[in-house]
């Protein structure tokens, strides 16, 4: 008898496939966030050299720009996420993840897309693209679900970029009643904020945690090296006694360094962070290359669960100090801003949180400062004070 | 009184009637493996493999953990117990693995007898059931 090719060929691709279709266990899983808000009451930032004055607003989502005012909007907070992942078997899997959020008018960006392998029980490597873990949540920012508040607290200082392109090695393991985990990672990454790209090159880093069932504590450190591009004024912008800084023969050294604990008490949980992070600027280390010591922030939040109410309250500081080495400036002076937040989550459905959230900032900045050469606008008026209310629905699926 | 408010009150009764029947015949959760698993568990071990902090039994074989469906009282008894979380606090907690790439939660496989089934067939699994439905099939290693 002859065989049919056409057949066999059939047949073979039958048998791969559905070989593929039992191998791979592929999950879908989503989230999404809707949320609305406001400024209630606000203060004003007033312009040094022209004596213009334009209302405070607040930023709630600083990568992608989301910003409320004192009009009812549903795009600062408000976004979605898909998750495709699957496993292949001997440890190897697949994940992507497509996000988008209101502050980009929804367009789909991929977050994730990476390939993990399980080298042993004990380590893993990631290859892709990767959130940069810099906070207790950066990794799941996106996912409100996963957390109390409608959005996590914007006083940490952010990196410039909140993904990175590369690979991350991680480790594992457990002793007694502790957990250990530590991961490093390196890679480069890039970021666009308005007409000004960003690069992030050698991006390199690392995170440690310990836990047991009521304690985590936390560390992290990263640093990247930035590349500017825009139009000639943004570029010449970043120069320092006529030499161009921030070009990828002179790129700007960033870095970052955080802590964190996490404690849980039946009910109550108590949670706080401190980072800091600081440009260094290569022609005058007195002082980095926007002119300040750099940026610190920090906060504490605590809520209790009442059934399915878990009322909670945080408090929140940033904080950028200009250097007293800085030309025009004769003692130190602060551009700061401090946060109380009050929200209530209830858990009203078993995959969907209700949130109504009240958070009052205020502007803490020295209001002294010769500053003549246009740097941070510490002192013009209240540029910082400002009262938001948001509601909301976060649902994971 | 009218017809509505007597459905009200008949569903009402019903369903406390059918809730107070689940927890007379309800006598606790039994954690079980396949009778050739010979391991020994702690309520540590146990809870990190649910918790996906662990992958593998203590000697070294893989291990597979199974949910039951979710909102079973059986699961809720066993997170709250075991895993020292509440059923949201669980599924925050999976969010946070699930959408980093740090882990998928377990499989869900049903109630306990589709539980104790499967287990039955499968030495790498590990799950909870009623201790009511625990039979020879199947052994226990932990039981609250």
């Amino acid at each position: 008898m002859q065989r049919n090719p056409l057949t066999a060929g059939i047949l073979v691709a039958g048998l791969v496939l559905s070989a593929s279709s039992q191998a791979a266990d592929v999950r879908i899983n989503g989230f999404m966030s809707v949320v609305g808000g406001a400024t209630l009451s606000e203060g004003t930032a007033r312009n040094r050299a022209t004596g213009a004055e334009t209302p405070a607003t607040f930023e709630a989502d600083a990568p992608t720009g989301g910003v409320y005012d004192d009009d009812i909007s549903f795009k600062p907070d408000t976004n979605y996420g898909v998750q495709i992942s699957s496993n292949l078997g001997d440890g190897l899997s697949v994940t992507g993840q497509i996000t988008g959020a209101g502050g980009e008018d929804f367009d789909a960006n991929v977050s994730w897309a990476y390939v993990n392998y399980d080298l042993n029980d004990t380590w893993t490597v990631q290859a892709g693209r990767q959130r940069l873990p810099l906070f207790f949540y950066s990794d799941f920012l996106d996912v409100a679900y996963a957390y109390h508040w409608a959005r996590t607290p914007q006083v940490l200082p952010a990196a410039f970029s909140d993904t990175f392109e590369g690979i991350k090695f991680a480790w594992s393991d457990s002793t007694d009643n502790w957990d250990w985990r530590a991961s490093i990672y390196g890679g480069s990454g890039s970021a666009e904020s308005g007409v000004v790209g960003i690069k992030t090159n050698n991006v390199l880093g690392g995170v440690i945690k310990v836990s047991n069932d009521w304690l985590q504590l936390r560390a992290s450190y990263s640093q990247n090296e930035l590349v500017i591009s825009g139009s000639p004024e943004i570029t010449a912008s970043f120069r320092r006694n006529g030499v161009p800084q921030a070009t990828s023969e002179n790129p700007l050294g960033f870095q970052f360094a955080g802590v964190g604990v996490h404690m849980t008490f039946d009910d109550v949980f108590v949670v706080s962070e401190y980072a800091l992070s600081a440009i260094e600027n290569p022609f005058a280390p007195d002082f980095d290359a926007v002119g300040t010591d750099g940026t610190i922030g920090w906060y504490i939040s605590s809520g209790i669960r009442i059934g399915n109410l878990t009322p909670h309250i945080t408090y929140g500081y940033n904080e950028q100090t200009l250097s007293r080495e800085m030309p025009g400036l004769t003692n130190d002076a602060a551009n700061a801003a401090s946060t109380i937040t009050l929200g209530v989550r209830w858990d009203f459905h078993p995959s969907a949180a209700f949130k109504a959230e009240y958070s009052s900032r205020d502007d803490d900045s020295d209001d002294i400062v010769q500053n003549d050469i246009g740097f941070a606008s510490v002192g013009n008026g209240d540029q910082h004070k400002v009262d938001i209310f948001t509601l909301g629905i976060d649902i994971i699926f | 009184m009218t017809n509505k408010t007597l459905k009200t009150l008949l569903a009402a009764s019903l369903t406390s009637a059918t809730l107070m029947g689940s927890v007379a015949a309800w006598s606790g959760v039994a954690v079980i493996v396949h009778p050739s698993n010979t391991n020994s568990f702690s309520a540590t071990d146990i809870s990190r493999i649910f918790l996906g902090k662990k992958k593998s039994y203590p000697d070294g074989s893989e291990a597979i953990p199974v949910d039951q469906k979710d909102g079973a009282a059986v699961r809720s008894s066993f997170v709250s117990t075991v895993l020292k979380k509440n059923d949201q606090q669980i599924k925050a907690y999976w969010a946070q693995l699930l959408f980093t790439g740090k882990g998928t939660p377990p499989k869900e496989v049903g109630a306990s007898a589709d539980v104790r089934q499967l287990i039955a067939e499968n030495p790498a699994l590990i799950g909870y059931i009623d201790s009511a439905d625990a039979d020879g099939t199947v052994k226990v290693v932990h039981q609250f």
